[in-house]
């Protein structure tokens, strides 16, 4: 291999290659806006039908409970789906090395969220659902926040503050505090991730 | 814009590493630990022939080792940064960031 001259900004170039492979590792952005905003829709439709038509975690907690399971298993499904898309338009590795940081962050946080609604449902306390929700959601986005864009750390604590808005102030108003958290935050996080990846823009 | 610095000057720097698609595949290793040829290929959006010349290079140089083991009786290859390439790696960046600072400097200061 030939020697040559070497330009500054050759090295600069160089250096630039190097920390765009490693954002490229430590970061993980096949998590879809549209999949957020998804995620927020549901939750706000799904709090607004509990609430029109008086599914009460108190008066009717198995109804309650099978509601928001459906929409958890919606919002999973629909995001799975968008985050697959996202990565095989961008040609990367659906299920490589990163999504499984991420899922492995998250999942203790989900394991703990089922153990404790499980306690809840026999204690017959499941109106404190939405706040033990709402913390364990914030606490497994926190977890993996290292690898996520600044914006889900943010979230995160969003999450941890509605929750615990939740437990002192809206513990009689379930429905709204799922509409603020699961409904609210999600699409106010799907909208900046649309504009910011330059898919909202006006015009 | 001053002018290039010569490659001569730094003996040390590693032609072999300064391509950008090793450059990068090096980056990458160093970064994620043993990686397979698949997700290298996909992360780094490289073609097999691109990736397995590189890594042939990378490898003749002995600055990665490749291990080749059998997954569900499938072939599966993969790549990790030796003792000696993560020193080449180390000295490259810090002569790219010597060449920098040289190129900054006025002509009276160099």
């Amino acid at each position: 291999m030939r020697s040559r001259a070497l330009s500054p900004d050759e090295a600069v170039e160089s250096l630039d290659t190097i920390r765009t492979v490693l954002a490229r590792t430590t970061r993980y952005t096949h998590i879809s806006w549209v999949g957020i905003a998804l995620a927020g829709t549901i939750g706000l439709a799904t709090s607004a039908g509990a609430w029109l038509f008086d599914v009460s975690p108190r008066e009717a907690p198995r109804e309650f409970l099978l509601l928001w399971c459906t929409a958890l298993v919606g919002a999973l499904g629909g995001g799975l789906w968008t985050t697959v898309r996202k990565a095989r338009r961008a040609r990367e590795a659906v299920f490589g090395r990163k999504l499984q940081v991420v899922s492995l962050g998250v999942l203790p946080s989900l394991v703990a969220a089922a153990l404790v609604t499980c306690v809840l449902v026999q204690s017959g306390a499941l109106d404190l659902a939405p706040g033990f929700w709402a913390l364990f959601y914030g606490l497994g986005i926190l977890a993996v926040s290292h690898v996520l864009d600044w914006e889900f750390q943010v979230t995160a604590w969003a999450f941890l503050v509605a929750s615990a808005a939740s437990f002192f102030l809206l513990r009689g108003a379930p429905h709204l505090a799922m509409m603020v958290t699961f409904g609210a935050i999600h699409l106010v996080l799907g909208v900046f991730r649309c504009k910011k990846e330059g898919a909202c823009q006006p015009g | 814009m001053p002018a290039g610095v010569k490659l001569a000057q730094f003996q040390s720097l590693n032609p072999v590493i300064h391509e950008k698609a090793r450059l990068a595949i090096m980056t990458y290793l160093i970064s994620s630990g043993e990686t397979a040829f698949s997700d290298l290929k996909s992360e780094l959006k490289l073609t097999d022939g691109n990736l397995n010349l590189h890594m042939r290079v990378l490898e003749k140089h002995a600055l990665v080792k490749v291990r080749k083991t059998f997954v569900d009786r499938k072939p599966r290859t993969t790549y990790q940064v030796t003792e000696k390439g993560l020193r080449a790696f180390e000295d490259h960046v810090t002569l790219l960031e010597r060449i920098i600072k040289i190129g900054r400097k006025r002509p009276d200061e160099r």
